[in-house]
């Protein structure tokens, strides 16, 4: 297990080679000029000329790349030129807010969609089936920043409770890590969550449709065994793997950033930073934050593939044989 | 899977009960305001953008105000003379004025400030007049110019000439009120900065030591978050979360009208809208053309549009912001007259007129330019709307690559010269701001002697000169003044709108 945590790991540094590569020509082939995006229209020629010198524009593209790969080693990602702050600073300031949302989100969405996919998959084509099916449906296909103001309509504005918007503080931990008040969270997490329970919901329905189909299933049944410890310890257990895969990946994405959700509720973190930086062709902000991001992403990937071997007997005894 | 619950149920009480102890005040006042994005700067040098001075305008103070009606007063300095060369400016400056730190403010530190400013990428524009600075003694400066410059008080008066503490920011160097390792921003204004947040927004505390015991700061604390989406704005002055909500879009106008716990305040700001032509292009050589353009379009039509401005704004009839002074009423407005304008299409020869508009992917723009494009069809014209991402706007446009665009140009200082020398003087031609390429030897020696010119009197005299011969030139389909919504509870008292977007609030306060 160890090794192949190791080997995991070792393949984050070629993927975090080609992304930052990509991103960088992205940004460095896309058109307009960085140094007047950065000083609006009303900004003279020599005031461009300057600021393109002083954001070492006028090297070549290569030395300006080999540039940066040399600062990231030493662990330097730069300032923004927008605001001139260190970005490394930036996005992790920002990052324990979208952690506490993602969080607070899943808990949402997996208290939602797993139950009620066991419900569905155990009473198919049922009515309970059918407005499930069509809830998760529904929870898809919503678009967040409606369902975000909708809620904020509805709820927020005769609320007294509940904040319209940002990350009411009710306590820091570790002087970095604020955990919001439960009124601040709850509409954002909503909002995010219906979604991912959408998605999740439908893959517990239809992994363990499949699973209670399987011989052993029905073993256990004329065994006599009880129907919720069938449901509960044969099938779900066996219906785990696609859906622990569905709630990681779910789980990396929302890691990412939940860019319009965190516009509309006005939530500090990194998703709603990226797109303003990409706006403003934010060049350090955007390269370091997009190889930030790969990072998570693989890193929650590497975490899901070791859970299974928790879930999953069999693969643990993979590893044991190799 | 039950210790997961436990844990969970726990975690859940544990943040409903701390947040039942949200919003308990102890005493002190407090006034929230919502803003639409991020200081991006608090060094007013770092960045010159509406955001970061509409904080920063409370924290800082320049030698100059210019007040809401755009009057010039006396702040840091007492006042000021000129000589008879109109290139030697002598200020007397204030004394028994002290930064948040302590220090008192004098000759030294106005020298030291306009000399960094100067050097600056983003404000060095404004002094670009300036030969030399001087601390003559404690409490006066001597300004020297390259060559006389009327508009220099109100570049002075700019909120990005803010004095700043020479010892402090020398300390600090280039990582002058960045925030790390406690670089905070240190100004002599009614506010004191206290913290930062990344994306929530800046809390300023009172200044007990302001040095006018009139105007001390009427809240202890003066919290401007951020709320970057219009409705979420919007929605949260309606919901009380905040007392005051800045620029309220268009669409959202009429229900802060009927909200009978709001009020607001409805006025024109400093910028002018404008579809400009590519005076290179040959397509638009002839005058004729560009009149018929201008006649087919109906602005009055786009500014009621609830898509567009939804009735915020009014159709320009010069090409500077009706608040600029030298601003002139005598000179009128295209109108709309599409019939004559097939009459001069067909005298020009050109019936079959076919061109781009270009604009970036600002949602209003690129409503203009689609309704543009429609009224252009009714007389003959094929227009194809382009639309680009800003970079490559700026870019191309700068470099003469368009046909028509469509831009803004905001004259921040409230002077005709900041608003029109960029815009139509030939050595401007392209990123500089005239992106039109427009060369007109008349209009070059107007807007030099506009600069230049002594009195008030013969300033008004030329500028109105100016904006009729640019409006007899054809240079620009001349769209529209926006007027700006700023809404707030009922009961906040005090406040007043700045032309500019940015305003001092140690006046404001809510009244129970």
């Amino acid at each position: 297990m160890g090794s192949y945590i190791f080997k995991r790991v070792l393949a984050l540094v070629p993927i975090l080679i080609g992304v930052s590569f990509l991103v960088f020509t992205i940004m460095h082939l896309s058109p307009g000029d960085p140094a007047s995006l950065v000083l609006g229209e009303q900004a003279t020629a020599e005031q461009i000329a300057q600021k393109r010198e002083e954001m070492g524009l006028n090297d070549p593209f290569l030395v300006q790349y080999g540039n940066y790969v040399f600062k990231y080693v030493q662990g330097d990602f730069g300032q923004s030129y927008v605001s001139n702050r260190d970005v490394a600073t930036e996005i992790l300031s920002r990052f324990p807010n979208t952690v506490t949302l993602t969080i607070a989100s899943m808990i949402i969405a997996i208290g939602i969609a797993i139950p009620t996919g066991i419900i569905a998959a155990t009473k198919q084509y049922s009515i309970t089936d059918n407005v499930a099916t069509v809830l998760a449906l529904l929870g898809v296909s919503m678009p967040n920043f409606w369902l975000g103001l909708m809620l904020i309509i509805g709820i927020a504005v005769p609320v007294q409770f509940i904040p319209t918007g940002g990350m009411k503080v009710a306590y820091t931990l570790f002087g970095n890590i604020k955990i919001p008040t439960l009124g601040s969270i709850i509409l954002p997490a909503i909002t995010l969550g219906t979604g991912a329970a959408g998605i999740i919901m439908r893959m517990t329905r239809s992994s363990m449709l499949e699973v209670v189909r399987q011989d052993y299933i029905r073993t256990a049944r004329a065994k006599g065994v009880s129907e919720k410890v069938v449901i509960r310890k044969h099938a779900l257990s066996n219906a785990l793997i696609p859906i622990v895969t569905v709630v990681g990946l779910q789980f990396g994405y929302l890691l990412g950033g939940a860019v319009l959700t965190e516009s509309v509720f006005s939530w500090p973190g990194v998703g709603r930073y990226m797109v303003d930086s990409i706006k403003t062709r934010d060049m350090p902000v955007v390269i370091a934050g997009v190889i930030f991001m790969a990072s998570v992403f693989t890193i929650v990937n590497l975490f899901v593939d070791i859970l299974y071997a928790y879930i999953d007997p069999r693969i643990k005894a993979e590893y044991k044989k190799g | 899977m039950k210790k997961l619950l436990a844990v969970l149920i726990m975690a859940t009480l544990t943040l409903t009960a701390c947040s039942k102890g949200d919003g308990v005040s102890d005493g002190e006042k407090t006034l929230k305001v919502a803003l639409g994005a991020d200081v991006a700067s608090f060094d007013p040098h770092g960045k010159n953008d509406q955001p970061s001075s509409r904080v920063r305008t409370n924290i800082y103070e320049g030698l100059i105000y210019q007040d809401a009606d755009l009057n010039l007063e006396p702040l840091l300095a007492t006042d000021w003379s000129v000589d008879d060369t109109g290139v030697v400016w002598t200020f007397n400056l204030r004394e028994g004025v002290t930064f948040h730190n302590g220090e008192k403010f004098d000759a030294e530190d106005a020298e030291f400030t306009f000399n960094r400013a100067m050097k600056s990428a983003e404000v060095g524009h404004l002094l670009e007049t300036l030969e030399t600075v001087k601390a003559v003694d404690d409490y006066t400066l001597e300004i020297v110019l390259k060559y006389p410059y009327m508009p220099l008080l109100n570049n002075l008066s700019h909120t990005t000439m803010g004095m700043l503490d020479k010892g402090t920011v020398e300390a600090q160097g280039d990582q002058y009120a960045s925030g790390s390792n406690g670089n905070i921003p240190i100004g002599t204004g009614q506010f004191k900065f206290d913290n930062f947040v990344q994306g929530q927004g800046t809390t300023l505390v009172k200044n007990e030591n302001y040095w006018n015991k009139d105007k001390i700061a009427k809240v202890d604390k003066l919290e401007m978050l951020t709320i970057t989406d219009n409705s979420s704005r919007k929605l949260s002055v309606e919901a009380g979360d905040v007392d005051i909500a800045y620029d309220i879009a268009a669409p959202d106008f009429a229900s802060i009208k009927s909200n009978a716990d709001l009020k607001y305040t409805n006025d024109y700001d400093l910028s002018y809208a404008y579809a400009g032509f590519n005076m290179e292009n040959p397509i638009f050589e002839d005058v004729r053309v560009r009149e018929a353009i201008n006649l087919a379009i109906d602005v009055d039509s786009m500014v009621q549009a609830p898509t567009i401005m939804n009735g915020l704004g009014k159709e320009a009839n010069t090409p500077i912001s009706n608040k600029v002074f030298g601003w002139s009423e005598n000179v009128k407005a295209y109108g709309y007259d599409p019939e004559r304008a097939k009459e001069l299409l067909k005298e020009a020869g050109k019936e079959d007129l076919k061109f781009n508009i270009w604009t970036n992917e600002n949602p209003t723009r690129v409503q203009a330019a689609t309704v543009m494009q429609s009224q252009l069809a009714e007389v003959g014209i094929t227009a194809n709307v382009v639309q680009m991402e800003w970079g490559a706007y700026l870019d191309g446009t700068a470099n003469g690559e368009h046909d028509v665009f469509i831009l803004g140009w905001v004259s921040s200082t409230g002077d005709p010269d900041y608003g029109m020398y960029p815009l139509f003087h030939s050595e401007a031609k392209g990123a500089a701001g005239n992106r039109t390429f427009y060369e007109n030897p008349e209009a070059d020696a107007l807007l030099e002697a506009g600069r230049a010119a002594g009195t008030e009197a013969e300033r008004l005299e030329i500028y109105e000169e100016i904006q009729q011969l640019i409006m007899d030139d054809f240079v620009h389909i001349p769209l529209w003044y926006t007027s700006r919504v700023h809404a707030m509870n009922k009961n906040v008292e005090g406040f007043e709108a700045h032309p500019a977007g940015s305003m001092k609030l140690y006046n404001v306060e809510v009244v129970k």
